[in-house]
């Protein structure tokens, strides 16, 4: 639906964070392009009609000289056939506004010092700019710092990880009804692996736990460990145990791994450790902000 | 800051306008458990002295499966594209873009066998 049509306040905002960097964006907005490098990358997200939102990073040796470099960007983006170019500023942050195409675009820069990125923030306005809603959006930019215990968070496609800062997101994999976030470390030890799949009454004719068994294939030597527990709101199948051997070592890796029904969007999560002594109790969450 | 490439009209939304339709010279076989099969006769002949050889069918059978069959009756030429992306989304408790991703990617091989045909909408000015 069109902002126009319900009027954006009605619509909820979703928090998205990718590459430790977190923003809220209306419910309806979905995330469509990614990009897996820390250097340098870009997220892109559409509402059903096109695409409302742009998120672009770039690893930076420090903070800019941010009026000198807009000066620098309005010049490059008038050759580049923008329209109407001068500055802006909402929610207190410096941008650009033009009109490319016939479309209104505002972008604006941020430095997340924290992180050493250039960040920016792309907004086309198919419908006309709506300031309000550019505003909200401006304000929740942060960049999300790490738990406690060191771990990183990510949250995207409905999947809310808790990631040791050790693993990198390696491969991403989003198709309908299907999404994968797989996480290494360096060396390719210690896999961390988190899923959620959809439409599962069409293809699941078997328990959680026969699921999880037939995916995770745990060795009988030693006996896997299972057990079952209500966590949430939700009934957790849960099994630690020996990997079958791999390799001509014959080495079987420790995993664990978990897998239950979503009551709230009927979906099926699951996440694999191999390797990973330091996993946090809830690598994965389904509902809810946490 | 890079010049971002954000286009605001989604390259989808020629798709999202257009109605199929079924192929309404297509015979349509009700299978157990709510599956299709839709058979849509060849336009391709073979000539002999291949056809000497070869047994000839006049038709080809696309089965459908259930969820390709809700695709298939929802395709009546009333609803646009987009209407069948709702449905889908709503009864299979998916995005709206994951629904359009398989949706459309369904409609263009029933396209290409035949099944279905599509009617695009003309652009407004």
């Amino acid at each position: 639906m069109r902002n126009a049509e319900i009027g954006i306040r009605d619509v909820q905002m979703e928090l998205w964070i990718w590459r430790h960097l977190g923003i809220r964006l209306p419910g309806d907005w979905e995330m469509l392009q990614y990009s897996l490098k820390m250097e340098s990358g870009r997220c892109a997200f559409a509402d059903r009609y096109g695409f409302r939102f742009e998120m672009t990073w770039r690893r930076v040796d420090g903070p800019p000289d941010f009026d000198r470099m807009l000066s620098d960007y309005q010049a490059k983006l008038t050759e580049d056939g923008m329209e109407n170019g001068h500055r802006i500023t909402n929610a207190g942050i410096d941008g650009l506004k033009g009109t490319m195409n016939g479309d209104t675009i505002t972008r604006f820069g941020r430095y997340a010092a924290g992180e050493s990125c250039l960040v920016e923030l792309v907004f086309p306005w198919p419908d006309g700019r709506d300031k309000e809603l550019e505003r909200e959006v401006l304000e929740s930019f942060q960049e999300v710092p790490a738990y406690a215990d060191g771990c990183r968070r990510w949250r995207a496609f409905g999947m809310d990880a808790k990631v040791p800062a050790r693993l990198t997101l390696e491969g991403c994999r989003a198709e309908p009804a299907l999404t994968e976030w797989s996480f290494v470390d360096k060396h390719h030890r210690t896999v961390l692996r988190c899923a959620r799949r959809g439409m599962v009454k069409e293809w699941m004719n078997e328990s959680v736990h026969s699921w999880l068994e037939r995916e995770v294939r745990p060795d009988a030597r030693p006996p896997a460990h299972w057990r079952h527990e209500q966590r949430g709101g939700h009934a957790v199948d849960r099994v630690e145990g020996r990997a079958l051997p791999q390799g001509w070592l014959r080495r079987k890796r420790h995993l664990q791994s978990e897998a239950w029904i979503c009551q709230g969007d009927g979906r099926l999560y699951s996440w694999i450790a191999e390797n990973a002594a330091d996993m946090p109790s809830e690598p994965l969450r389904c509902c809810g902000e946490g | 800051m890079r010049n971002a490439q954000c286009q605001a009209k989604g390259p989808w939304m020629e798709m999202l306008r257009a109605h199929a339709m079924q192929n309404r010279a297509a015979r349509v076989e009700r299978d157990p458990g709510g599956t299709l099969s839709v058979w849509v006769e060849q336009t391709r002949r073979i000539r002999p002295p291949l056809s000497w050889i070869v047994r000839f069918r006049g038709e080809r059978a696309t089965r459908l499966d259930r969820i390709g069959s809700r695709v298939w009756s929802l395709c009546d030429g009333q609803r646009t594209v987009e209407d069948v992306v709702t449905a889908i989304a709503t009864q299979y408790r998916l995005t709206f873009h994951e629904s359009r991703v398989a949706v459309t990617g369904y409609i263009k091989t029933l396209i290409q066998r035949g099944v279905l045909a599509i009617e695009v909408a003309e652009e407004t000015v």
